[in-house]
């Protein structure tokens, strides 16, 4: 049985031993140094510049504090995972350690903030990626697209948008996907998205949307008339407290929601801060299996990026963390360049308001348009990192939620 | 019909009107209208000319609007608008691209 001491300076050893530090450098070896970092780094760099690693007595000259281990009993991957686990277990001891000072000096908000944020960092580093074999596990696939090759309601191998134009060209909402919706003020693309997420839940699946414009009686009146489409009511009855009788509007709720996954809400009056660990932590508390995120613009940086242009990127590559993380598609609506004289178009991707970041990161972006009140909106993609570009008309009255996908206005 | 400066003073004129608007004449502005139907021949044609007086009768906040001011909008409201056709071309050949690729799905 080999008993280690130092973990570090075991592994230094060992990777000398072994004569090659390719497999160390793949499994993100770094992050396991704490304390003889230096002494890695300069064998990394001995090793790029040179093809080969110092012996051991060379760097035993440049660092007094090197010690000689015979290592030789086990493998070079059983000093890894062993300095590995070290590090996360310091890692996680000096976390501690630093979130009772900062409960202590800011409070518990400041505490659970930083809690979240090093978690996340730590969990990056344990190797928790989901790495795997694609030679080996090609069964699993087989397995996925028989099940939707024998069930023609399952032939789309996400979540249903509602939409046969995305559907068909995108595959609908698959896990890890991050969407943006682009559009003007006033062009609906709260609404669309909300859209999306009622098709969904009406397919079976389980939408959270994380509203930071609305408030909870205006979405839910919204999603009702969505799920509604007039026949029972309209979205001016229900906000105006008029036009429908209570009884046929209960009547109706009771149906459509008996027995149905959840629909969960999450708006500003119930969180002090939406930042991306807030988004990340209701993912965890809820399991949704689509996320809404309205809007980009106006949720916190727990990174605290100093310009719009850094936080909007912070949030944009941390959203797509999430996404892929959570094996969940995550709809991101975003607001574009404020431009008054913006005309009648479609916003363009270089309109994307503060950050490229978003259309760097998202699987698609979709821009939505209409002529002030119109009935008529255009949906036109702007990035399709899958399938091809695709553009369709939709006819929306969005007070009776009466909906018809178009190709022709 | 073909765009003169007189029709040109005349659609400036009800345009203003029907933004309830007040249209302030200037003893230049036969000859500027003029010069904006010369700028219209090589930029589009009567259309755009009026869709470009439209929009900026409707986007000017003061009351009074004179012929002046629009000559010195006029190159970026020509642009926005050639924009804006440009973009509306590319949407429906777009649509026509996805109905095609539906339709061949389907079959």
């Amino acid at each position: 049985m080999v008993i280690l001491i130092n973990y570090e300076m075991s592994l230094l050893n060992s990777l000398i031993d072994a004569e090659s530090i390719i497999s160390a450098v793949e499994q993100n070896v770094d992050e396991s140094f704490v304390d003889h970092k230096d002494i890695w780094e300069f064998i990394h760099g001995y090793y790029s510049k040179y093809s080969k690693l110092p012996t051991k007595a060379i760097v035993k000259n440049q660092f007094r504090e090197f010690e000689f281990i015979d290592t030789t009993s086990a493998p070079l991957q059983f000093y890894v995972d062993e300095a590995r686990k070290h590090a996360l277990s310091e890692n996680v001891r000096t976390t501690l350690h630093d979130t009772i000072q900062i409960l202590r000096d800011s409070g518990p908000n400041a505490a659970l903030n930083f809690v979240a944020m090093n978690s996340l960092r730590l969990m990056k580093n344990t190797g928790a990626l989901k790495d795997t074999n694609l030679a080996g596990d090609f069964a699993d696939r087989v397995g996925d697209y028989k099940e939707r090759h024998d069930d023609p309601t399952k032939n789309i191998m996400g979540i249903p948008t509602g939409f046969s134009v995305i559907d068909k060209h995108f595959g609908g909402w698959q896990k890890g996907d991050f969407i943006v919706i682009l559009g003007w003020t006033g062009s609906g693309k709260s609404w669309l998205a909300r859209l999306f997420a009622a098709n969904a839940w009406q397919a079976g699946y389980s939408p959270l949307i994380i509203s930071l414009e609305m408030n909870k009686e205006q979405e839910g009146y919204r999603f009702d008339t969505i799920l509604n489409q007039g026949e029972t009511f309209r979205n001016s009855d229900l906000m105006f407290g008029r036009g429908v009788n209570p009884e046929a509007y209960n009547e109706w709720a009771a149906r459509t929601f008996k027995d149905k996954p959840p629909i969960h809400l999450v708006t500003s009056d119930g969180i002090e801060a939406a930042n991306q660990n807030v988004v990340e932590a209701k993912v965890e508390q809820y399991n949704p299996d689509l996320l809404i995120l309205d809007y980009h613009g106006l949720f916190d940086d727990a990174k605290k990026g100093g310009t719009e242009t850094e936080r909007a990127k912070n949030l944009s590559k941390d959203f797509k963390r999430i996404a892929v993380r959570h094996n969940i598609p995550v709809i991101d609506i975003a607001a574009v360049t404020m431009d008054a004289n913006h005309g009648e178009r479609a916003p363009a991707l270089a309109e994307v308001a503060w950050s490229k970041q978003l259309a760097y990161d998202a699987d698609l972006v979709m821009a939505v348009h209409r002529n002030a009140e119109s009935q008529l909106f255009e949906v036109v993609s702007r990035k399709v990192r899958r399938g091809h570009p695709f553009a369709f008309y939709l006819e929306w009255d969005l007070d009776t939620g009466k909906r018809k996908e178009l190709f022709d206005a | 019909m073909t765009l003169t400066g007189e029709i040109l003073i005349s659609y400036f004129e009800t345009s203003v009107e029907k933004s309830q608007k007040i249209y302030f004449q200037t003893d230049k502005d036969e000859s500027n209208a003029k010069r904006i139907v010369n700028f219209f021949t090589s930029k589009g044609g009567e259309e755009t000319c009026k869709a470009a007086i439209d929009r900026f009768v409707s986007r000017e906040k003061q009351p009074v609007i004179f012929l002046h001011d629009f000559v010195v909008k006029l190159g970026s409201i020509v642009e926005e608008i050639n924009l804006e056709n440009k973009d509306r071309d590319e949407f429906r050949r777009l649509v026509q691209e996805t109905k095609t690729r539906m339709d061949g799905d389907s079959n």
